[in-house]
């Protein structure tokens, strides 16, 4: 799909647009990313409640008019660790609708109050949601987007065959007919007590690398650290140790780059003490790679980024990892330009075949020399 | 004899190279042509033969997580060398191998298939680590899984048991019980094999008869109906109907109803088991205290004859999920095909649409 990416800044105070000019298929997607403000870390309920809400869409389209222009597939819109993502695709309609629901999702929400949601337990729930047991007022899930959205940086890529420029100007069209009302919003109040998720679940984070570092390197280690069963975590976690059911290493969205993050939950309490064992079984296994452990990853990696498999190097959010899809793609290349950088595939598989054993064991070293975090579920 | 068609039909747009063939030992094999980087090579085994009890509750789950280890698990080191993977999975429908790779290794994905349904003997180890990963897995099981699963004991009891099984029960599984299902199981008139990629039809259809035509047949006994309870109490935020087989009129507007009454929910799940007697199509929200249904059927009929016609062309077009759905098909009856379940889905009418919605409405009385 991808022709070529432009930039374009709306306005002083709009978001940041881009392009993804190209014709797999008919249809339109679009992907924003809003970074969520330090000051906002510890408000969880409204600020998840919003996101919650959002799928029902604007009051131009409710969420029976999304499900006529994108067969029923909706909205999607989640929270990473600092940023809010919001997904749609449009399988009819026009790059204006596109735009226009973005727009509206952005800066006019309906946010009408709902039965208060059952949290999903499941694998990566500890990880996306923002836990937290009050359930907030309307007021308060209003003020927390406005708050986020008036000082977040935004970030907004659209997608589809449409002529360049085209999604940018009905943008500003937009903004020029209905100039933004957002009024300043006061810092929402925190919540005080967290919700705690229904399973066990211990991480362990290396250093954020930024675009411009060896990303590739850390995607490799990933792989080969947590990804299939050949994987060291696999192996040594779930095999020889039997500590988790499902464990894996992946990369994690931050707003400075990709977060080297291992990831393992078990149905029991995870002891400090194995996972202190655990850490020092990784690296030994690291110190023996060999280059077919190399050659594994990067077919790995080819795959995955190039055609359509399965492993992926990075969690984007509560599906998982990516596939090589528009949809995918989208929300790829709103990262990667939050991070201040295009996404580019062929790039990231080049620079990972260059790669060599020794630079892929010093990344996994240097992640595996970070400290664990656990969380014990309903404790 | 050897059975085989072309089930390809002139002067319909469906005109796919695909072959379907039937050993003389009973197991259904398919080819099918489709252009991909990729080929998924599949078996599946339908959950009919070995039916499950309270006593034998999970007896399949747990042989699934024994028969992926073939060779002591080697398969997945080799196939991950080339960016594959093999996943296995035990559903209502029965449980089945899935296998992507690229489509120069398929000889590699037939070989690990051939690996994996070899009988072997199962130790009382083997046992107990894949009872550990089962109870682990339970931890992680989603909360519209619990519920969907929920709803099927509560409209066909015991005949309703949850494939996941019972962790507890599998912990002190029998390896002699075990081996006895996995007889049972492996028996190819309930059995098929499904590829799908860019490959020539008529190699792959002969690779799969030499490679599969050694598995001993046994008998098939005709699929018995579910018997239905007088089902009430199903949980707030889902709705439920019933369904006949995947060919029948009466699915196509099950699923497009369900599919239609989803699309207006928030958060919602839908979830539906092609099984060949009687299933259930099961749709809902996780919004907690929900159990309104205030929609107009007649305005949503247009929109659900859409999203079920794209929700089954979405499974045939894809190598791995067509590969999935003829497998599960197949592996029931070597003659269901989810063509006619499209075209009862363009065929369905107006009445048949809104009676659907309406059973949905009424299994909340």
């Amino acid at each position: 799909m991808i022709s070529f990416a432009i930039l374009s800044l709306v306005a002083s105070k709009g978001p940041q647009i881009h392009e993804l000019l190209g014709s797999e298929g008919s249809g339109f997607q679009f992907a924003a990313v809003i970074a969520i403000p330090p000051e906002m870390d510890d408000v969880c309920c409204a600020l998840q409640e919003a996101v919650r809400l959002l799928p029902d869409g604007t009051a131009l389209h409710r969420r029976r008019a999304i499900a006529d222009l994108n067969n029923g597939r909706g909205v999607q819109a989640w929270t990473t660790s600092d940023q809010v993502i919001i997904r749609a695709s449009l399988d009819s309609g026009s790059i204006t609708d596109a735009v226009t629901l973005a727009y509206g999702l952005i800066y006019r929400p309906l946010l009408e109050p709902r039965e208060e949601a059952e949290f999903s337990s499941g694998w990566y729930t500890p990880l996306w949601q923002r836990l937290s047991r009050r359930q907030p007022s309307e007021s308060e899930t209003r003020d927390a987007w406005r708050y986020l959205v008036r000082n977040g940086k935004i970030h907004v890529v659209f997608g589809g065959p449409f002529a360049a420029g085209q999604s940018v100007s009905v943008w500003q069209g937009l903004m020029d007919a209905e100039p933004m009302t957002i009024r300043p919003a006061d810092r929402p109040r925190p919540d005080g007590f967290p919700r705690f998720p229904a399973v066990n679940a211990a991480w362990l984070d290396g250093g954020v690398v930024a675009p411009s570092d060896s990303v590739p390197a850390a995607m490799v280690s990933a792989l080969l650290l947590g990804q299939g069963k050949s994987s060291v975590l696999y192996r040594v976690a779930r095999e020889e140790m039997g500590l988790s059911y499902r464990q894996e290493a992946f990369l994690w969205p931050r707003p400075a780059g990709w977060q080297p993050r291992i990831y393992l939950t078990s149905a029991d309490p995870i002891p400090v003490a194995k996972l202190e064992q655990l850490k020092e079984r990784m690296l030994a296994e690291v110190s023996g790679w060999n280059a077919s452990d190399l050659n594994r990853a990067q077919q790995m990696l080819t795959e995955n980024l190039l055609r359509n498999g399965v492993w992926s190097p990075w969690v984007i959010g509560p599906a998982g990892g990516t596939y090589n899809t528009a949809e995918d793609r989208i929300v790829l290349e709103a990262l990667s330009q939050s991070n201040g950088a295009a996404y580019d595939a062929n790039s990231l598989v080049t620079r990972a075949e260059s790669l060599t054993l020794e630079t892929v064991q010093a990344a996994a070293k240097s992640w595996l020399g970070h400290d664990w975090q656990v969380i014990t579920a309903n404790p | 004899m050897l059975l085989a068609c072309w089930l390809a039909l002139a002067g319909t747009s469906d005109d796919i190279p695909r072959l379907r063939t039937i050993l003389p030992n009973g197991l259904t094999v398919l080819a099918e042509r489709m252009p991909a980087a990729y080929v998924s090579a599949q078996v599946w085994m339908a959950s009919t033969p070995g039916q499950e009890t309270a006593l034998t509750h999970g007896y399949r789950h747990l042989l699934e997580h024994i028969m992926a280890r073939a060779d002591g698990g080697r398969w997945d080191a080799q196939i991950e060398a080339f960016g594959g993977v093999l996943e296995a999975e035990t559903s209502r429908e029965g449980t089945s191998f899935r296998i992507r790779l690229p489509k120069s290794q398929l000889p590699l994905a037939l070989n690990c298939l051939a690996a994996i349904l070899r009988e072997r003997s199962i130790s009382s180890d083997e046992v107990k680590r894949e009872a550990r990963a089962i109870y682990n897995e339970a931890a992680l099981r989603s909360s519209f899984t619990k519920r969907v699963s929920l709803a099927w004991t509560k409209y066909y009891g015991e005949q309703g048991l949850d494939p996941f099984g019972d962790p507890d029960l599998l912990a002190n599984a029998a390896p002699k019980s075990l081996q006895n299902m996995w007889s049972q199981m492996l028996n190819p008139g309930r059995m098929a094999i499904t590829v799908v990629g860019d490959i020539d039809v008529d190699a792959v259809s002969d690779q799969l008869k030499r490679k599969f035509s050694g598995i001993a047949g046994g008998p098939v006994e005709p699929v018995k109906p579910i018997k239905l309870l007088a089902a009430t109490g199903v949980p707030t935020g889902m709705w439920v109907a019933k369904t006949g087989s995947p060919v029948d009129l009466k699915t196509a507007a099950v699923l497009a109803a369900g599919l239609a009454i989803g699309s207006q929910l928030p958060d919602s799940f839908f979830s539906y088991s092609p099984l060949i007697g009687q299933s259930l199509v099961i749709v809902g929200t996780n919004e907690d205290g929900t159990d309104r249904l205030d929609l107009d059927p007649d305005d949503l009929y247009e929109l659900g004859k859409r999203l079920a016609h794209r929700w089954v062309e979405r499974q045939l077009k894809d190598p791995y999920l067509a590969a999935a759905f003829r497998g599960r098909l197949l592996a029931q009856s070597s003659g269901l095909r989810p063509e006619i379940l499209l075209e009862n889905i363009d065929g369905l009418s107006r009445v048949d649409f809104v009676t659907a919605v309406d059973e949905f409405k009424g299994s909340k009385r």
